[in-house]
């Protein structure tokens, strides 16, 4: 058995043993919590971008008004809005943005100035399958993506730098600016009545009477709206 | 305790406080991932849910569309075939005799060379309003929901592009049915009984009555918490679930001959003179005889008129006479509503 003398000082070594370890460890387990908040703001923001977009006014985008402003001269086109997730989905800075989340203090926010989004609308067509006719969808591809740089200790396991993302493509129905512009025929045929195109004064003669059976194929979609 | 008994206490503390910090850790890191997961599933499948619903409301869009041109065209043709009978008659203001020149656009003859050619244009407006209705789908509801079923298995094939999903997750319909509420919003109106289609509001047809869907998105994800020796962490399972319904956004009673329109800042229909072939008037009084006018009169409490040619005389042949054409409209799209299926389970939905 060791003597006394021998043993004093031996919790102190263990202690400065363990204490860099135990602490590298502590501290790991606090930035972890800090970059899983921070993907979880870019979720939220992707979600956001998402949900609202291609949304932005439907009290015109689903209106007689959205006809009216798709015939004869007037094309305004695919109302594609989208809402880009913005630095304000991180940070919540009340000065620099809108987006409705919590603040975030230093400690849960990414690096400063490094995040970024990204937002990419447009008509998309679906086709194929068992589908008896193309079928026509507004998307919005949103993307929101931050930088959080790792603490010294644990960039030997993190690594150096971290992007954290997140992307999430949202399909929405189609509104009425979108189905004039992308139905042809639609389009067209709107056009001719409410704007009084395709007059020939008569030239064209006698319009035959609707035949027995009616034309019963489906509404083409423009070319500019597949977008896929 | 004796003091020697207390020597080297300090390992076993820190070890265990050491590890117990370490599966922490890992059960942070797990749990975070687990959340992220779920957040993605829930987004996958909101964004199925509403996009597919356009099977119903593109094609009620598409036909309202059409419905509102054939509705411009018929009260056209009926003040066109109004204005043919006046001149016919050498009624109105037009000039008529033997020693009236026909090419003088104020006579009765010019004036009826130019309505038969705008009624012949208008009529093969109007037929193509209607082939035009026929080629628009009209499935019935089962239609609709193979369809849609349809349309869902395609968007998970298009996985990772502009019209598909998240190619992490499996989509599923597990439910689709019309929407039962106490208040059934169709398309028929709001109110009034109408018989279209072969149902009423109180008696609907479920051909056209709004849709309810719900679609669950699944991944099992592997877990963040790595194996060793003999342990192996079960992976977890991010289900999202979603559900939505066909809605009337707008309903609109829009008196398009005398609410000026912003874009263009005219009315959104306006007074057309098809009784001359410059498309102006013969008259210096605006031709209130032949004008084709879908305001009212200034005095209509309703349709107050178009504010460029509307004058309360005689523009307004129809019942009821001074209100011009008042649209009723109700336009459609999709939005989230709580899911509605009950409790789930496994057998309901598959996994990718």
């Amino acid at each position: 058995m060791r003597s006394v003398e021998t043993q004093r000082g031996q919790a102190l070594i263990e202690s400065v043993i363990f204490i860099p370890f135990f602490l590298l460890v502590l501290f790991g387990l606090m930035w972890i919590v800090s970059v899983s908040v921070i993907n979880e703001r870019a979720q939220i923001a992707v979600r956001y971008s998402g949900l609202i977009s291609n949304e932005a006014s439907p009290y015109s985008d689903y209106s007689l008004y959205a006809v009216y402003n798709n015939v004869g001269q007037y094309s305004q086109g695919v109302p594609t809005i989208c809402v880009t997730p913005g630095p304000d989905a991180f940070l919540n800075d009340p000065s620099n943005g809108a987006f409705p989340g919590p603040t975030a203090a230093p400690f849960w926010a990414p690096d400063n100035n490094q995040s970024s989004g990204n937002c990419t609308p447009g008509p998309v067509v679906i086709s194929g399958g068992q589908m008896p006719s193309p079928f026509l969808l507004l998307h919005s591809d949103a993307t929101a993506q931050a930088q959080k740089t790792p603490p010294l200790y644990v960039q030997p396991a993190a690594g150096p730098l971290s992007m954290l993302s997140a992307e999430m493509n949202f399909v929405n129905t189609p509104d009425i600016g979108t189905l004039m512009t992308c139905y042809t025929d639609l389009h067209d045929d709107a056009s001719a009545t409410l704007v009084g195109e395709t007059q020939s004064n008569g030239q064209n003669g006698f319009t035959a009477p609707l035949p027995d059976s009616n034309p019963t194929n489906s509404l083409s979609i423009s070319n500019n709206c597949s977008g896929n | 305790m004796s003091r020697h008994a207390q020597r080297g206490q300090t390992l076993p503390v820190w070890a265990f406080g050491s590890l117990s910090v370490l599966v922490l850790l890992v059960m942070v890191l797990n749990y975070g991932s687990m959340i992220r997961w779920q957040m993605r599933a829930q987004n996958a499948a909101d964004a199925a849910a509403r996009g597919m619903l356009a099977v119903q409301t593109s094609q009620w869009n598409q036909a309202t569309i059409d419905l509102q041109a054939a509705t411009i065209e018929e009260y056209r043709i009926r003040y066109l075939i109004n204005d043919l009978i006046e001149v016919m008659e050498n009624d109105g203001e037009c000039t008529h005799g033997l020693l009236v020149d026909p090419s003088d656009p104020q006579s009765c003859a010019a004036m009826y060379g130019n309505l038969r050619g705008q009624y012949l244009d208008a009529v093969a407006r109007y037929t193509n309003d209607v082939a035009l209705m026929n080629r628009i789908d009209t499935p019935t509801q089962q239609d609709q929901i193979t369809e849609l079923q349809a349309a869902l298995t395609q968007y998970q094939a298009n996985c990772g592009h502009p019209n598909g999903g998240d190619c992490a997750f499996k989509y599923t319909l597990i439910a689709a049915e019309p929407r039962q509420n106490s208040y059934l919003e169709d398309v028929y109106a709001d109110c009034c009984a109408f018989v279209i289609g072969g149902g009423t509001h109180a008696t609907p047809n479920d051909n056209l009555s709004p849709l309810q869907i719900e679609i669950v998105t699944c991944a099992t994800v592997p877990s963040m918490i790595p194996s060793f020796f003999k342990f192996t962490a079960v992976p977890f399972t991010a289900i999202g679930r979603a559900a939505a319904t066909s809605i009337m956004a707008t309903q609109e009673f829009m008196y398009v001959g005398s609410i000026v329109n912003p874009t263009t800042g005219n009315v959104f229909q306006p007074s057309e003179y098809p009784e001359t072939d410059t498309g102006t008037a013969a008259f210096d009084d605006s031709d209130p005889n032949y004008r084709i006018d879908y305001g009212g009169n200034p005095n209509d409490p309703l349709n107050g008129g178009n504010p460029a040619t509307s004058d309360g005389k005689f523009g307004f042949t129809y019942s009821p006479k001074d209100q011009g054409l008042l649209v009723a409209t109700g336009w459609w799209t999709a939005m989230p509503i709580r899911p509605f299926s009950g409790a789930l389970s496994s057998d309901q939905y598959a996994c990718q």
